[in-house]
């Protein structure tokens, strides 16, 4: 009887060091996926000519210059739905802007925001949606299970005009609430769609995460 | 046209803000206006042809140049290169400036050439800046944006600005004399992290009639400081998942209810 003991109690103490050691070395990573595909071959200035130091004179872009002829500009299709299957996410797209210097999000938990000020689906730049991971009132939010996304899965938009964009991950990363950068918000570079939550620890002295979850996606086909 | 008064007036050439757009180089941007009705031109820099045949109410540029002090000719339109020009100016550039050369008329009739200076601080995230130039000749112009006079006396080669929301909005023009509307209710619209400048082109004021002319000046928009998705917690991430917690808090009794075996039996009497 003593010896199932011992055995027993041998076992406990393995479990008790090994189980928390492999739970960390297993916790889903952070990032996954390569960057790479933000890169744009080269940052382009089309509409600059540059003169060179013998003052060769360029062609010079001549064009029209009254306000009457200047129509608003196309800057692509708006945003209506967001489809993720890999998550269960079908949701509703509203275009937000900029409060207090910071995105605006919709209030409501289950819907997605669209920041107007970037890029949009077929344009170069950064389509940016952006969801509540949670709220202390409503509970989980329409990008609760985003940071397990990865790399390969089908994330679709379906536009105003009813047409559907189709993207895949590529990678995904969690940032410092401060560090988040810039491309983000970018209306130049490479067509990508940006999926943007809260994550990582949750301060209960502020009531904020300190994270922000961010997932990458690039036009299918 | 006779040969013009040359009236160079460079306005707001303020020493020490040498950068213009956030850009940091030492090129310089030059923009091109042409407001002066009825004239086409070539254009001249350093005795080069830049322009050829451009016509009225037309923009060209940016053109990226180092700095300098550079020679700007205005020919009429298939004018030989040595002929008298109409209009001439020599234009100190600076390093890392950006500016618009603008070709207008005088109170007088007369064609000029003014330099604005493009200087706009980067714009705080999901903002656009509105800058109204009048280089229309003649008397001063009062302002009306989204119906509210924002300028009462927007004096000849003066300049009125605002920073707004980006989207749809309306400007008019009145003499500020008369408050005769000049320029009717117009459509303009701001996009963001852009600054737009409308001239009032034209006139002078009171003979001639008046147009707008725009200019986009982009590179100055601000990311957003953050992206606050979340409060209450409920997604946060836990140091260990629910199932590692249940195996250890099971292995932590199974170890006390063994110790505990093994000590009874090593204390007899008991």
């Amino acid at each position: 009887m003593n010896r199932f003991y011992w055995w027993a109690g041998g076992a406990s103490i393995l479990a008790l060091v090994t189980v928390p050691a492999w739970t960390l070395a297993s916790t889903p990573e952070n990032d996954v996926g390569s960057l790479l595909p933000l890169r744009s071959a080269r940052a382009s200035a089309p509409d600059e000519a540059v003169v060179g130091g013998g003052l060769k004179l360029p062609k010079v872009a001549i064009r029209p210059g009254l306000l009457a002829d200047k129509a608003a500009p196309n800057r692509g299709r708006i945003p209506r739905r967001l489809r993720i299957d890999a998550i269960g996410v079908y949701a509703p797209i509203v275009p937000v802007g900029v409060t207090h210097g910071t995105t605006q999000i919709p209030a409501d938990v289950d819907t997605v925001g669209w920041y107007q000020f970037g890029g949009r689906p077929g344009k170069p730049g950064s389509t940016l949606l952006l969801a509540h991971v949670s709220s202390g009132t409503q509970g989980p939010g329409v990008f609760f299970l985003l940071r397990e996304l990865a790399p390969g899965d089908d994330v679709n938009v379906e536009m105003r005009d009813g047409s559907w964009a189709a993207y895949q991950v590529f990678a995904r990363r969690s940032y410092a609430k401060e560090a988040v950068p810039a491309r983000l918000f970018s209306r130049i570079g490479p067509e990508v769609l940006i999926l943007v939550t809260c994550g990582g620890r949750f301060s209960e002295a502020s009531g904020r995460y300190q994270d922000n979850v961010v997932v990458y996606a690039v036009p299918r086909g | 046209m006779r040969k013009a008064s040359i009236i160079v007036g460079a306005l707001l050439f303020v020493v020490g803000t040498a950068s213009a757009t956030p850009a940091a180089s030492t090129k310089a941007s030059v923009t091109i206006v042409h407001g002066l009705p009825g004239f086409t031109a070539d254009i001249y820099l350093d005795g080069e042809l830049l322009l050829d045949g451009f016509e009225p109410t037309s923009t060209a540029g940016p053109l990226r140049v180092p700095p300098g002090r550079y020679d700007v000719d205005i020919r009429p339109v298939g004018a030989p290169a040595d002929s008298p020009p109409v209009l001439s100016a020599t234009v100190p550039i600076m390093a890392g400036s950006n500016i618009s050369l603008v070709a207008h008329v005088t109170r007088g009739g007369d064609g000029a050439l003014t330099v604005f200076e493009n200087t706009f601080r980067r714009l705080p995230a999901g903002r656009s800046l509105l800058r109204v130039r009048h280089v229309a000749g003649g008397p001063p112009l009062s302002v009306r944006f989204d119906g509210r006079l924002v300028k009462e006396n927007l004096r000849f080669r003066g300049e009125w600005g605002t920073t707004t929301d980006p989207g749809p909005h309306r400007i008019s023009f009145a003499s500020s004399s008369a408050n005769e509307l000049l320029i009717p209710s117009t459509d303009i619209q701001l996009e963001e992290g852009v600054a737009q400048i409308v001239y009032v082109v034209g006139g002078p004021v009171g003979s001639g009639s008046l147009e707008l002319m725009v200019q986009s000046v982009r590179g100055l928009r601000s990311a957003p400081s953050g992206v606050l998705t979340g409060d209450g917690g409920l997604g946060a991430e836990p140091v260990f998942p629910g199932w590692s917690l249940a195996v250890m808090v099971a292995a932590g009794a199974t170890l006390l209810v063994c110790a505990r075996q093994l000590l009874k039996v090593r204390v007899p009497g008991r």
